[in-house]
């Protein structure tokens, strides 16, 4: 099937880390906004 | 728009598949129509859950005074009820769309990315397990039931509860994975799977709809997790992150959930708005109007629900200048929604209109979901929400806005690509009968409920002063109606999918435009191969 595909695929993995990765960022990123008790 | 031309297509054939059977056909599948039909079939029996325990709800609430369920199981269903219909109703149904739908929209063979597809469906059966077992071993006597802090989970109460909590926590990273799952799928078939000649601004609504959603979900999903992980290991590991009596801050929670919390009532709209327009075009048999509009309306939209999370929490106290800004960003929002709005009545402006049943749900939504859009602007004022928050008027809005804007938009989506999918059509009869039967048993059950709220009847309280007796039995008398109504929508369904009714054209309606028209119904087993020219 995939060689009537027009896209690339090494494309869409290449999408999909970016995207995984800026998921990843999103929550990591979410604890540094709590803010220590002073 | 992508109804242009198509130079070449040879889809006619079926290729030679030779795949596994019975169940493991369904455990191991990778095709995009497979895995869209599981998606849509959890939704729908998670659906007839959720509903049922919202019965229980309204069955208790047909009377003041307390007569068949004690306040602690009332939680529970109230909490449940929302993050079933939410988690696991609404938001699988969209994403069963955008795996049946986008590929054959699109010009695509599959998904781009078909075993990640396959995985993020099979998170969802388990996760759904874990979220309501809870609440089954409560009914045997075991444990202390299910999450019972309603679906926001705010703490103090939701870290001082029972171990539903920790079930809810664990469902919901499964689910949240899921959805992110699905969302960079949607969103690298979108960028790279289009078919040739099919540019950014001829793609399908539909397709649009679900870009910005796939956008919002990787944004604001990790949030969610980020702060419900917080409330797990506050209730388990000592954490103070939201203990005020550690230095922490409950408050902090409302920010971190409302910024998921807000996106993900456009999430589970988006997609819906990207399909009404075909419908809408399909049945006044005109072009749609307004396309770039309503893309730029959608992209706007999108990138102003991450801005206005705390008006969902005025009241919890705020700076003034804070106030304002998220009042006027929430009500910014009403003019690209104002534009949709516009556009859809347009395209519908003088057609040659026919009142199929997928047409009246489209209808029905606009007018009814317009009335969930304009509350939503009292609401979103700060002086009036001081008296109307957490009352029932918040409760009437937002069932006006996800059930008549989106369980009924659901439903007009699944009349209108039904006969697509399965290859028949579905008794017409009996879709109009649903039609009208949800439309005035869904205003029966939630119009009461804003004359409630603005006198002043709380909401999640399973008691209430006598004055509201009348109303709450009108509601609780529409709600048994608006749920025996769905098992005709369920009847119509399966007997369609088990091939009852008469067999359905190609175009299956007489206005039917757009790529997934052009395939045969049902479609082949890879969608399009090859795929096809568009210019």
């Amino acid at each position: 099937m995939s060689q009537h595909v027009h896209q690339s695929p090494v494309r869409s993995r290449q999408i999909a880390v970016v995207l995984a990765l800026v998921a990843v960022a999103f929550y990591v990123g979410t604890f540094f906004f709590w803010v220590p008790p002073q | 728009m992508s109804s242009g031309s198509i130079a070449a297509h040879d889809h006619g054939h079926d290729h030679a598949h030779h795949g596994p059977t019975g169940l493991a056909r369904w455990l191991f599948t990778t095709n995009h129509k497979d895995i869209g039909t599981m998606y849509l079939m959890f939704s729908m029996i998670m659906f007839l859950i959720g509903g049922s325990l919202i019965l229980s709800v309204r069955a208790e609430l047909f009377q003041p005074g307390i007569q068949i369920v004690q306040p602690e199981l009332f939680n529970q269903l109230i909490g449940l009820h929302a993050l079933v219909m939410i988690f696991a109703a609404l938001m699988p149904a969209a994403t069963g769309f955008a795996n049946w739908m986008l590929p054959l929209m699109i010009g695509a063979p599959d998904m781009a990315l078909p075993r990640l597809n396959n995985w993020g469906f099979w998170l969802l059966p388990p996760a759904g397990t874990i979220l309501l077992m809870p609440l089954v071993l409560y009914f045997f006597g075991i444990g202390t039931g299910g999450a019972d802090a309603g679906w926001t989970l705010y703490p103090p109460l939701s870290a001082q509860s029972g171990w539903g909590i920790d079930f809810a926590i664990l469902a919901l990273h499964l689910m949240g994975i899921s959805s992110v799952m699905g969302s960079i799928n949607v969103v690298v078939t979108i960028l790279n799977m289009r078919a040739p000649g099919m540019t950014m601004m001829k793609l399908p609504m539909f397709a649009w709809g679900w870009l910005m959603t796939a956008f919002l979900l990787i944004a604001t999903i990790p949030v969610l997790a980020g702060a419900i992980t917080m409330l797990l290991t506050d209730r388990h590991f000592d954490t103070h992150f939201f203990n005020a009596a550690g230095g922490g801050d409950p408050i902090l929670f409302q920010h971190l959930f409302w910024f998921f919390g807000h996106p993900e009532v456009y999430i589970l709209l988006l997609p819906i708005w990207g399909f009404i327009p075909h419908i809408l075009e399909t049945f006044a048999r005109k072009p749609m109007y307004g396309y770039k509009a309503q893309v730029w309306s959608l992209v706007c939209i999108a990138a102003l629900s991450v801005i206005v999370w705390a008006h969902h929490f005025f009241t919890a106290g705020m700076p003034v200048q804070a106030l304002l800004y998220f009042m006027y960003s929430t009500m910014s929002i009403s003019v690209p929604l104002a534009v949709l709005f516009f556009c859809w009545i347009a395209t519908i402006w003088r057609g040659s209109m026919t009142f199929e049943t997928p047409m009246l749900f489209a209808l029905g939504f606009i007018i009814l979901f317009g009335i969930g859009g304009l509350t939503g602007l009292v609401l979103a004022d700060v002086a009036a929400d001081a008296q109307y928050h957490h009352s029932y008027f918040v409760v009437a809005h937002f069932h006006y806005t996800l059930f008549a804007g989106g369980i009924m938009g659901v439903m007009a989506g699944v009349y209108y690509w039904l006969p697509k999918m399965t290859g028949h059509m579905f008794n017409e009869k009996l879709g109009k009968l649903h039609f009208w039967l949800t439309v005035f048993s869904f205003n029966l059950t939630f119009m009461p409920q804003f004359f409630v709220g603005l006198a002043g009847m709380p909401r999640r309280i399973p008691d209430y002063a006598l004055q509201f007796t009348e109303f709450n039995m009108i509601s609780t008398i529409g709600a048994f109606a608006l749920g025996l109504s769905q098992l005709i929508f369920v009847y119509n369904v399966v007997t369609t999918w088990r091939g009852k009714g008469e067999k359905a054209t190609d175009g299956v309606w007489e206005g039917s435009k757009g790529l997934e028209w052009q395939l045969s119904s049902p479609p082949p087993h890879h969608s399009w191969d090859p795929q096809p020219v568009v210019k």
